[in-house]
């Protein structure tokens, strides 16, 4: 074995978490006891004190993310952690964040379900429940670490993604990256980049809360700084106040929607290796892209044609990554910790490109890279 | 004192269109301009006033003022609200909520707020029903009473706000009613200087659906009715439990220091730093 | 930079630790992956239990490799550690062909495998006057037959991890084991080995 030189930490994947966290300039949290979530609740109630931060623990996943809404209003980033039911708690205040354009940092450890399911044990179950778990239309950005370095980036980003496009930023990890410990070389804090919610140019008898800059992202200052303004999850006008416009309503959502959808091109964020020459591609998040990968290279040794995709976004769905290794593969192969739910998207975006198969493990055991690799060599034309 | 049309012109949003949402007769006006009365009294800036309410007619009442506003989901204001207080703890917090809204959809977030302390001024409009939707029974809708979804009676009794707060150990609990205009001046007032979580039971009238119940036929005759049945905690005291069987007691219920969750975590923060 | 377009077949080494709850598996493989950074492997250390806080079934794994590790979790053993019986018979099937068990003499007494190493750890903590510290024994015999990690690094990461009264106890738990775990290995040396030691 040869030995790397530079300076590693071990780092639990909670822990990265809350690393990641504390660079991007978090500094409330709120949070209730969960596993397999809790040490991000844990870690943060030790840290954010030092860090001139706030912590505390809510009654329940609803009113954490209530809190979470709050302080950000009042100009803190903030975030939360779950897990499976108290994701299902926190629906009604993503809805709200999406409508009223707060922003804010979920993070959904995801454990296998429904209901109380198996509390340790891993799953990728919650994936379309990220996307459409609360009511209405509505945009969802969504992000899927496979690595405990990658928790760390990823919650970063969250956090810069959110600030950018105020929205809420959903972290789907699942439990294996969750409690992984794995040695990481920590980012120099100069090297990261950190994001922040725009602020008005105007004076306050200006300033239009939910007016569109142009950029569909309206400023947003702080509560207490003199830009009185209302916040409502009602629908409302360009100054927050509710409406039951035609002219009002329709242009409001369809901004919701298009601040996002405008940037897509920027939103494709994945690793990829030997698609080129791939007659059957592997797409993966989370734990699930670890064993692809050891099994994309060791059926490559076979001298199979293999190639891996591993997603790093899963909302919204790289349409545009997908279309274009779809149309260069064969077949596909989409390993999943549930019953099938990116490969759903997968099927979408598919115009009869070519022919996916699904790979699904629900039984609360990882999926690993023998069983990945036999359906690989199974599925040899 | 302001003249009303002053307070008008200073605390009421001139870019919001009005009229407001509430039927004529409603209490939430009455307790919406004692509100802004007390808040002008006592000289707070209007950039450090946040307003926070819920779901429900009184949901709506953050719109029409000039302060920080937020309206939020319902039973949660409290919640949104400790987040705002604990990130900007100079800022001065307020919540309106209904009875409905307070102590069924939120009565869990309600008994954790004044269990944790943390400072925010709580107003509950308790109107005895739930207005916006039509007139269902609520928390606090008495036993026996014909409401929208109890057409053979309330099945259930109903509880008393005040006292579930004052249990949860609350810095400051009071009741009053619309109609004891000077008193919810006095109580709302205390509320907004207590350090601590306070809570003002602000019983008021829904002329729309609650009148009908208690065979009163006009907002001034259920006003009339608030005064009626009002007794003060004084008086309360000296009287028996049988006595006290369908009267609203005022006053001031509990009035304590306690410490209050941003005061503490202060203290921690500041001796971790060093 | 790495070639990491290979599979680790070959690079891979792969160590779990059972035992119930209590033993300080877990502890013993966040050592066992620290030490491993010391010593400048790629790792990752991944644990599973059951909902008890005390008693049922523990598990540790430290994936070591020269390259980022890629499937996080264990597929063939190379090392397992077992602590008690109910965790050999769990464990033991996923012990790849050619691996090594190592048990407690005490604890487990049925393994069918070729190459058991048998040590006493649980003696060997009550020895040194510390029951709680038949982790710290057990990763004095890992520290002996793993070929990736060495004792100097195990025992700095030890001192760092576990609360300072306790450092001298354990320490002297890890080197018992490690001494009586040499002395087992070089039982299992080729004969030239042996006797050139014996010179």
């Amino acid at each position: 074995m040869r030995k790397l030189t530079q300076e590693q930490v071990l780092l639990q994947g909670n822990e990265a978490c809350v690393k990641g966290a504390l660079m991007a300039g978090c500094r409330f949290f709120a949070g209730y006891p969960i596993t397999p979530a809790t040490e991000v609740m844990e870690i943060m109630a030790q840290e954010l004190p030092k860090a001139g931060g706030v912590f505390i623990q809510m009654e329940d996943e609803i009113a954490s993310l209530g809190a979470v809404i709050g302080a950000s209003l009042a100009g803190a980033k903030s975030m939360t952690a779950t897990s499976g039911p108290g994701f299902s708690l926190m629906q009604e205040h993503i809805g709200f964040a999406c409508m009223a354009e707060v922003p804010c940092v979920i993070v959904d450890v995801m454990r296998a379900g429904p209901s109380t399911g198996l509390p340790t044990q891993p799953s990728q179950a919650d994936v379309m429940q990220a996307r459409w778990g609360t009511h209405g239309d509505h945009p969802i950005i969504a992000l899927a670490p496979a690595s405990v370095y990658e928790f760390l980036e990823l919650t970063i980003q969250a956090f810069n993604l959110s600030e950018r496009y105020r929205t809420p930023v959903i972290i789907l990890v699942d439990e294996v990256i969750a409690h992984l410990r794995e040695g990481i070389i920590l980012p120099a804090l100069g090297d990261i980049e950190i994001e922040e919610r725009p602020q008005p140019k105007v004076p306050p008898e200006w300033y239009l809360p939910y007016g569109d800059p142009g950029s569909g992202v309206p400023p947003m200052p702080p509560f207490g700084e003199g830009y009185r303004y209302h916040v409502t999850g009602l629908y409302h006008d360009v100054r927050g106040y509710p409406t039951t416009r035609i002219d009002e309503v329709e242009p409001l959502i369809r901004r919701l929607f298009s601040k996002i959808s405008k940037d897509f091109e920027r939103l494709q964020w994945f690793d990829s290796f030997h698609t080129d020459d791939a007659t059957i591609t592997v797409i993966s998040y989370g734990c699930v892209a670890r064993a692809a990968f050891q099994a994309v290279k060791e059926a490559r040794e076979q001298g199979l044609k293999v190639g891996f995709v591993k997603l790093k976004i899963l909302w919204p769905f790289m349409r545009r990554t997908i279309t274009k290794i779809l149309a260069n593969s064969q077949k596909v192969l989409v390993p999943e910790m549930n019953i099938g739910q990116i490969s759903r998207e997968v099927k979408r975006v598919n115009k009869g490109e070519c022919e996916v198969a699904t790979l699904n493990k629900v039984d609360g055991t990882p999926i690993t890279p023998p069983e990945i690799l036999k359906m690989l060599e199974e599925m040899q034309p | 004192m302001k003249e009303t049309a002053e307070l008008v012109h200073i605390y009421l949003r001139s870019s919001k269109k009005f009229p407001h949402i509430w039927c004529a007769g409603c209490g939430i006006g009455i307790f919406m301009n004692a509100l802004l009365r007390v808040i002008d009294r006592i000289g707070y800036s209007k950039d450090d006033v946040v307003l926070v309410s819920g779901i429900g007619c009184s949901g709506r009442l953050p719109v029409y003022v000039d302060f920080n506003t937020l309206h939020t989901t319902h039973g949660r204001a409290l919640t949104f609200a400790t987040g705002i207080k604990l990130a900007k703890p100079h800022l001065k917090v307020i919540t309106v909520m209904g009875d409905g809204d307070a102590i069924a959809i939120g009565g869990n977030h309600l008994i954790h707020a004044a269990r944790r302390n943390v400072e925010i001024a709580s107003f509950v409009i308790n109107n005895y029903v739930y207005g916006m939707t039509g007139g269902q029974y609520s928390p606090t809708t008495p036993h026996g009473v014909k409401t929208t979804s109890s057409p053979y009676g309330n099945p259930e009794h109903d509880f008393d706000i005040c006292r579930v707060v004052e249990a949860a150990g609350a810095a400051f609990v009071a009741r009053s009613t619309v109609y004891h205009t000077r008193l919810l001046d006095r109580l709302i007032s205390k509320a907004l200087k207590k350090k601590g979580f306070a809570l003002v039971e602000v019983v008021s009238q829904c002329p729309t659906y609650s009148g009908r119940w208690l065979d009163l036929d006009s907002p001034v005759e259920m006003m009339k009715w608030q005064k009626e049945n009002s007794i003060t905690m004084e008086k309360a005291r000296r009287i028996s439990k049988d006595e006290l069987t369908g009267k609203i007691v005022i006053g001031v219920l509990a009035d304590r220091e306690v410490q209050t969750y941003h005061e503490r975590y202060q203290q921690v923060s500041e001796k971790l730093k060093v | 930079m790495k070639d990491t377009s290979k599979s680790q077949k070959n690079s891979r080494f792969e160590i779990r630790v059972a035992g119930s709850g209590g033993q300080g598996i877990i502890l013993a493989g966040i050592i066992l992956a620290e030490a491993a950074i010391l010593d400048g492997r790629h790792v990752a250390q991944s644990q599973s239990y059951g909902a008890e806080t005390r008693g049922g079934n523990s598990v540790s794994e430290v994936i070591l490799s020269d390259t980022e590790v890629d499937y996080p979790r264990a597929v063939e053993l190379d090392l397992l550690v077992s602590l008690t019986q109910e965790a050999c018979d769990r464990n033991l099937s996923d012990v790849k062909k050619g691996g090594r068990v190592i048990v407690d003499s005490d604890l487990v007494h049925k393994v069918f495998w070729e190459a058991v190493v048998s040590l006493p750890f649980r003696q060997i903590a009550q020895n040194v006057g510390e029951e709680r510290a038949i982790n710290m024994a057990a990763l004095g015999a890992i520290a002996s037959f793993c070929p990736y990690l060495s004792s100097t690094s195990l025992t700095k990461v030890m001192a760092k991890r576990l609360p300072p009264s306790k450092v001298a106890v354990n320490s002297l738990a890890f080197d018992e084991a490690l001494k009586l775990a040499d002395k087992l290995k070089r039982g299992f040396q080729p004969q030239e080995n042996r006797e050139e030691f014996e010179i």
